[in-house]
């Protein structure tokens, strides 16, 4: 546990010491995230509520209120809990306005849908990485997997941190030309589908407007449901 | 926003770091529009697919330690107002500091609050500040009012911000601020440190960037500004100069030039 045996942690903890923070937030930063990921319909949402669990649990009288009597990790979850029920709470008011029934909305998104999510970009990654050439690609998995700091994977590659910095850049970059090529981030914004829709609004209006060309031959058939050309002898 | 550039903006939140002004933007649009969220989580979950989400969880941190940073940071005096940095838009930024070189007028300060730069320097070629205090609600200063080196000042919002600029600042010149309130100096300009702020020469009006919040607490009452220009100022002595109620040109040095402008806070 983080505090155990520390007092000397509990205390700076307690103090609001920012290097003492920037460790608890090291050490439960990933596991917070995670339990928000897995709970929320995606990662936009558990990046605001991480934050709050975070600038929650660093409030001045939060810090205090921790005695390091029970388990910093209960502590910190306890936290979020209360915040994602209070959020969940919050959408049911909210749809429920809407004339929804609050109880049927799900508590969790459904878990299917997830691990679709997760198969996709699993397979899109794949991609990416049989794409790298095998530098890139020992580059990626040594310091885009693990995350260690810069110093280290540039001592290891025997480059200098900026170069570490460039190479992930242009890597990711690169990531994100994939994943447009392969249509993985083809999102039909509220922009584009007002785009759609008009076009679709002009596809059915329009030809009320225009006159309608005279019916070739092969329309006509089509209309009447028969293939235009005759089909061919099996034999 | 639109979802071109706020995809954009995704794109390089995870290519790289956003700057704090673009990753408010960027979330604000976010809050609104769910095919960019949807686009957002997508980009994610390939993160998360590569590295468990540890660089998404690496740039929370940073966000949350700047948001912990800007919680913290302490009034000059109590209920008065907080530098925050840089403008919290760059259209409020650029107007504010459009407005600071346009409307303020060109009097010299008056004769009691300025120290000659010498005997023979006239008041039209002495260093000047300016200021205005204007509300920003997200699309550009409103209410904007310039700061006046006379009463009666101006009374400026609660919850609004303060613009300085300077003005035919000569080689060499420093600049020390002090926010004077019930007689009660703080430092202003520079935020910390003894030395004033360096100074480009000039005839021109050249803003300084960031602004001051001026907090929505704030007690009415009026405010001082004292900006004290010189190539030897020390804002330490000037503060302590002020305090026990000395003559500012003596602590300004030979070659210090001394001004004022207030702004005052209505009762609620």
């Amino acid at each position: 546990m983080f505090f155990d045996g520390k007092p000397e942690l509990l205390r700076g903890f307690r103090k609001g010491e920012r290097q003492i923070l920037r460790e608890v937030y090291v050490a439960y930063g990933e596991g917070v995230y995670r339990f928000c990921r897995d709970r929320l319909h995606g990662a936009a949402d558990a990046r605001d509520l991480v934050q709050e669990v975070f600038l929650t649990a660093f409030k001045e009288e939060t810090r205090l209120r921790f005695s390091g009597m029970s388990s910093f990790q209960g502590f910190l979850f306890g936290i979020a809990k209360n915040l994602l029920l209070h959020r969940f709470r919050s959408e049911r008011i909210r749809q429920a306005g809407n004339d929804r029934i609050a109880s049927d909305l799900p508590a969790e998104p459904p878990e299917v849908d997830r691990k679709l999510d997760e198969e996709a970009a699993r397979k899109v990654l794949e991609g990416f990485l049989a794409g790298l050439s095998e530098r890139e690609r020992s580059f990626f998995d040594a310091h885009m997997v693990t995350r260690p700091a810069r110093r280290v994977t540039a001592e290891r590659f025997g480059m200098s941190e900026d170069q570490v910095r460039y190479l992930e850049k242009k890597l990711r970059e690169k990531a994100i030309a994939h994943m447009k090529r392969v249509g993985y981030l083809e999102v039909a914004g509220a922009e584009l589908q007002r785009a759609a829709a008009a076009v679709i609004l002009l596809a059915v209006f329009l030809p009320t407007f225009a006159p309608a060309p005279e019916p070739t031959d092969e329309t006509s058939v089509r209309r009447l449901g028969f293939p235009a050309t005759a089909p061919r002898s099996v034999r | 926003m639109n979802e071109r550039k706020a995809r954009a903006l995704i794109d390089q939140h995870f290519v790289e770091s956003l700057s704090p002004r673009k990753r408010r933007k960027l979330q604000e649009h976010l809050s609104a529009c769910e095919g960019c969220r949807a686009y957002y989580d997508r980009l994610m979950a390939f993160e998360q697919a590569a590295d468990g989400g540890k660089a998404e969880v690496e740039r929370i941190g940073v966000e949350l330690f700047e948001k912990l940073e800007a919680r913290e940071r302490k009034p000059l005096f109590a209920g008065g107002f907080a530098f925050t940095w840089p403008f919290p838009t760059v259209i409020a930024g650029a107007a504010a500091a459009l407005a600071l070189m346009v409307m303020v007028p060109r009097s010299a300060p008056e004769d009691r609050f300025a120290a000659r730069g010498g005997p023979s320097a006239p008041l039209s070629e002495q260093p000047e500040l300016l200021a205005a205090c204007f509300m920003d609600h997200g699309k550009g200063p409103e209410a904007t009012r310039n700061l006046a080196a006379s009463a009666p000042f101006p009374s400026c919002p609660r919850g609004g911000r303060l613009a300085l600029a300077y003005r035919r600042a000569r080689p060499g010149d420093r600049l020390v601020v002090l926010a004077v309130r019930d007689g009660a100096p703080s430092p202003l300009v520079p935020a910390s440190g003894q030395g004033g702020l360096a100074l480009e020469p000039g005839a021109g009006a050249s803003p300084l960037r960031g602004s001051f919040a001026i907090e929505p607490d704030a007690p009415a009452g009026e405010v001082s500004l004292v900006a004290v220009f010189g190539p030897k100022v020390d804002a330490a002595r000037l503060q302590a100069a002020l305090s026990a109620g000395e003559d500012l040109r003596r602590a300004a040095g030979d070659d210090g030039v001394v001004m004022r402008l207030g702004y005052r806070l209505e009762n609620r």
